[in-house]
């Protein structure tokens, strides 16, 4: 209907258009669309590492991000239309919950301990494709005292909601896994 | 002449809506409040507010596009996103004593917050206007200072919105129709914070945590229960991380600050990437989770 009575309007009279592509589309404490656009598509599954971090023990992932965590529109052109609101992300926090103990090999004798908040989920639909953020802020302390932060930050683009929120968590773990500082931290590295 | 602008001053005031009061029940005491016995204070400093723009002046739906019909005056335009509420107009606060607070800004909700935690540990909270560091310069050994960092604090509403003006000569008159009409899905208040812990040993922030906290619903009752929250994971954290006194001197030391791997604000500069954050008794320099 809006297409029509702007095409009517366009052949009935001069007229000046500025139309845009989905930009600032996204909820204002989330990236643009141009940002959430350079990640890369989902692809296989890959083996998480295991090369654990054996003095950490994993005290908990707590979900501290804003919602809601996105928006799905019909496509993202000028025409588009919001069709419906993301509102949490649970298969992240799942995925999380069950992979970063064991990235962390916690340990009942562990002398260090983490703390993992989910501090950003974006999550937005245009038309068939999907694009995914999410933020994990890992504090590692040892006798109350903190002694290493940092935030680890992954995204994704792709058809299913699901897999995307997965494949994220996978990401998020394995960068930690991966993480020389953290290492540097534990005392000289003890991966 | 006096008495239309009057009448319609009172008009304009009627027609805008109210700012919504933002109000925290507090909890009742907590059993790990026991634990605590250790710690000669809890002081609350000056919270900081890390919102980003969007909240504290509002913002509308983006415009996806817009028609300047230039042979007639008129204009289409359509917009389709979210509103964001303008949080320094629109909300307001009790403040129950935070010095130096007025009752529309973080301070109120870090005095919503300390009523909360001086219920929750069933003892009294002292307010300072500092900084961590400049608090604890005066504070006995096993002081708790925290700080409250105010990330977001609004309500956002999806919404698309047509928009249609045409102007056309009628005799010697210009006549102007305006057809507007718009659909939302939902009001969603969302609320999160930050509580930077530190506790003294010898004049100086030795041990530090710190506490994430969010909580979002359809109506702002999400903002008591983040209040909430916050108190409850303060006693939860000092009771169970801090009920043995520290040691003078940390035996761990943290890496030297590596560098940035990404300097954009909006923190998105790629597919992945880890941020290292300032630690143990720094002011942190990490941006909010929201920043644009």
């Amino acid at each position: 209907m809006v297409k029509m009575i702007v095409l009517a309007a366009v052949v009935m009279s001069g007229c000046a258009i500025r139309s845009t592509r989905a930009r600032d589309a996204t909820l204002h404490y989330h990236p643009t669309l141009d940002e959430l656009r350079t990640a890369p598509a989902v692809g296989p599954m890959e083996p998480l590492p295991r090369a654990p971090l054996a003095t950490i023990a994993l005290k908990r992932v707590t979900s501290a991000y804003p919602q809601p965590i996105g928006l799905d529109y019909s496509d993202d052109g000028g025409f588009r239309k919001v069709i419906g609101v993301e509102w949490s992300a649970e298969e992240l926090e799942a995925a999380l919950s069950d992979a970063l103990p064991l990235a962390l090999a916690g340990a009942d004798s562990a002398v260090m301990h983490a703390r993992g908040s989910i501090v950003s989920v974006a999550l937005y639909r245009f038309g068939g494709t999907m694009y995914a953020l999410a933020a994990l802020e890992l504090r590692v302390s040892h006798e109350g005292a903190e002694v290493y932060a940092a935030r680890y930050t992954a995204s994704l683009q792709g058809p299913d909601r699901e897999q995307l929120l997965v494949a994220l968590a996978n990401r998020l773990v394995s960068q930690i896994a991966h993480d020389d500082h953290l290492a540097v931290a534990l005392g000289g590295g003890v991966r | 002449m006096t008495s239309r602008l009057l009448l319609a001053t009172i008009a304009l005031a009627a027609c805008r809506p109210a700012a919504t009061y933002l109000v925290a029940q507090a909890p009742g005491r907590l059993a790990e409040a026991d634990r605590l016995s250790s710690v000669p204070a809890i002081i609350l400093v000056t919270p900081q507010d890390r919102r980003p723009e969007a909240e504290r002046g509002g913002r509308a739906a983006e415009i996806s596009f817009l028609f300047l019909l230039a042979s007639t005056g008129g204009s289409i335009s359509h917009a389709a996103g979210a509103a964001v509420l303008d949080g320094d107009d629109m909300l307001r606060w009790s403040n129950h004593g935070f010095p130096g607070g007025d009752d529309s800004n973080p301070s109120s909700v870090a005095s919503d917050i300390g009523k909360a935690l001086q219920s929750a540990a069933g003892r009294p909270i002292k307010y300072v206007v500092a900084m961590a560091n400049a608090a604890a310069a005066d504070a006995a050994d096993g002081t708790v200072i925290a700080t409250v960092v105010l990330d977001h604090a609004t309500q956002i509403t999806p919404t698309n919105a047509d928009h249609n003006q045409t102007t056309r000569q009628q005799g010697n008159h210009q006549v102007t129709t305006t057809t507007s009409s718009s659909e939302t899905f939902g009001s969603y208040w969302t609320f999160a914070f930050q509580i930077e812990l530190g506790e003294v040993r010898d004049r100086r922030v030795a041990r530090r945590l710190v506490l994430h906290v969010a909580s979002s619903a359809s109506s702002p009752t999400a903002y008591g229960d983040a209040v909430q929250k916050a108190a409850t994971e303060v006693v939860h954290a000092v009771a169970s991380e801090w009920s043995k006194p520290s040691s003078a001197t940390p035996p761990f030391s943290p890496a030297p600050a590596g560098p940035r791997r990404c300097a954009r604000p909006s923190g998105a500069c790629g597919s992945s990437r880890a941020m290292r954050i300032r630690s143990t008794g720094l002011p942190s320099s990490r941006p909010a989770t929201g920043d644009r």
